[in-house]
């Protein structure tokens, strides 16, 4: 047998053992999700019928951000009585037992009632592997607005410092509303009123540490209004509302910078800008608690709020780490008054030739990140292409091509990148070959 | 500590890039003007768009979370590998010089 026949062979057999690791690691049953791509949904349910089951379901998947997942429920005007339950679950093929922990630092549900903040409910929390279910129930007052929702609060963050790829989940929920009056309902309220309570002094106490700890703060009031009888919509336009006031854009292009609220107050809505004020993103926070911060996309540079003016609280406190005493000692205006502000500004390294030499980099970045839906504009129509990587939920039948799947493309993906790696650590083995010359004084 | 590891070696990666190109794109605007930023913004937002489209891409592949895993371990290592190595041979060309 020649040596090209056995090198042949060699690499063969390589490959089938990688497959058959592959095949051992992947052989769990397939179960699971349809279709994906969002950060926030929400269900709706109007019918003025008393007295009916609703209930649906979804898959969401964990984005970068933290999230607030609203299940919204529309009743007649009457004092009612619900009963519901949320499950979460995730994809047991992409999780073996043990491997993803569903803590109390994930999940939090709350029910709201009116949209009101003092009306909130604290349910509980998820604890469990990969399922985990709220029970909830209770009696909803008479409500003007007839509606109230239960809001699944999600910490990505913390997904994101255990996991490369963000896990997808299914959320089912289903409620059950009815007018059948229950006495037992308003010690489970009572309850839960006094919990929460309980949870926002904890969250007071945390705030205070916070700001505490940060030495440079400011607060956002009425008073840094300019524009008035405004808020921001989602594309960051305006919508005409006198109860709201929009702030100017603020600098936040410290990485230290944070935005913490301290206020019981309605909406806040506000948008994400580059440094040249091109818009990346906006968000709505209608249950801000007080030790809420928040993210900033990358690339942010500038922050713009629109808040309800009415009640004169303060709305927002905004804070920067640092020395504060080191600060009021020495500043770059006091070392060379103006030139360092002049000198730097505009001097920015997100400049075309970068982004562009960077672009490999960027793309291989963007690869291991969390997928996102695209939305494409074709002849003024707009076309969503959701994310495809849980397209086996629900269907069983394709779980054994999805193993094939997986055995042919990541198996030879991987071994080719084997290969490589085995060639690389060969080159690395006798990394002085070329240079005697440089080590003859050792 | 493999997501911080990689989010550490892009960062490197882009933030030593860029301040080598800073100044030569600082550069080239002192001396031909805005028409360089004419030309290349419209290709750099290309590439922004096109960036979009990988995770999506990646998503499409249907393959499982682990396999994905150990397929971006096994892109690092072949990455950081040389790297190391070249650290390595710097620091004792470093040593050699100084102790002569």
């Amino acid at each position: 047998m020649s040596d090209d026949v056995k090198y042949v062979l060699k690499r063969v057999l390589v490959g089938v053992l990688i497959f058959l690791c592959i095949s051992f690691i992947k052989t769990r049953k397939v179960e699971a999700l349809s279709t994906v791509g969002f950060n926030t949904w929400e269900f709706v349910y109007r019918d003025n019928t008393v007295g009916q089951n609703w209930n649906n379901s979804f898959i969401y998947r964990l984005g970068e951000q933290k999230s607030l997942l609203a299940v919204n429920v529309y009743w007649p005007s009457f004092q009612g009585y619900y009963n519901g339950t949320l499950t979460i679950q995730f994809d047991p093929a992409q999780f073996s037992n043990g491997s993803l922990k569903l803590t109390n630092q994930y999940f939090k549900l709350f029910v709201f009632q009116n949209n009101s903040y003092s009306q909130q409910y604290y349910i509980g929390t998820c604890d469990g592997d990969l399922t985990c279910t709220f029970n909830f129930q209770g009696t909803a007052e008479q409500l003007s607005t007839n509606n109230f929702s239960v809001q699944l609060l999600i910490n990505n963050d913390a997904f994101s410092t255990a996991y490369i790829f963000y896990p997808a989940a299914r959320i089912s929920a289903s409620v059950y509303v009815s007018d059948e009056s229950n006495s037992g309902n308003n010690d489970i309220i009572n309850n839960q009123n006094e919990n929460t309570q309980n949870i926002i002094n904890n969250q007071n106490e945390i705030t205070q540490n916070i700001i505490d700890s940060n030495k440079v703060c400011d607060t956002l009031d009425k008073n840094d209004i300019v524009t008035d009888n405004k808020y921001l919509n989602n594309t960051g336009g305006y919508y005409d509302n006198t109860s709201y006031g929009v702030s100017d854009y603020i600098d936040v292009s410290e990485s230290e910078f944070t935005v913490i609220n301290e206020f019981t107050h309605s909406s806040v809505y506000y948008c994400f800008y580059t440094d040249n004020k091109t818009l990346i993103s906006c968000s709505k926070s209608s249950n801000f608690t007080n030790n809420t911060v928040i993210d900033f996309p990358n690339n942010t540079k500038f922050v713009r709020f629109s808040f309800n003016k009415i009640n004169n609280k303060p709305i927002i406190r905004v804070c920067k780490n640092g020395n504060q005493a080191l600060n009021d000692f020495i500043s770059d205006s006091d070392v060379s008054p103006g030139l360092g502000q002049d000198y730097f500004t505009n001097f920015s390294d997100d400049n075309p030739l970068t982004n562009i030499v960077l672009f490999p980099v960027h793309l291989l970045q963007a690869a291991s990140s969390t997928c996102s839906p695209v939305s494409l504009s074709v002849i003024n129509q707009v076309v969503d292409i959701p994310c495809g990587n849980t397209i086996f939920w629900d269907k069983p039948y394709a779980s054994s091509f999805r193993t094939w799947w997986n055995l042919f493309v990541g198996g030879i993906a991987i071994y080719y990148l084997g290969l490589k790696l085995f060639k690389t650590i060969n080159n690395a083995i006798d990394p002085f070959k070329d240079d005697f010359e440089h080590l003859g004084g050792m | 500590m493999v997501n911080a590891f990689l989010k550490g070696l892009f960062s490197v990666i882009t933030n030593l890039t860029s301040i080598i190109l800073t100044p030569i794109w600082v550069g080239i605007n002192a001396v031909i003007g805005n028409s360089a930023a004419d030309f290349l913004t419209p290709v750099s937002n290309l590439f922004d768009y096109l960036e979009q489209f990988a995770p999506l891409s990646v998503s499409y592949l249907g393959l499982t979370s682990n396999t994905l895993d150990i397929i971006i371990l096994l892109v690092v290592a072949n990455i950081t590998i040389p790297i190391s190595v070249h650290v390595v041979k710097l620091a004792l060309r470093w040593y050699s010089a100084l102790k002569i």
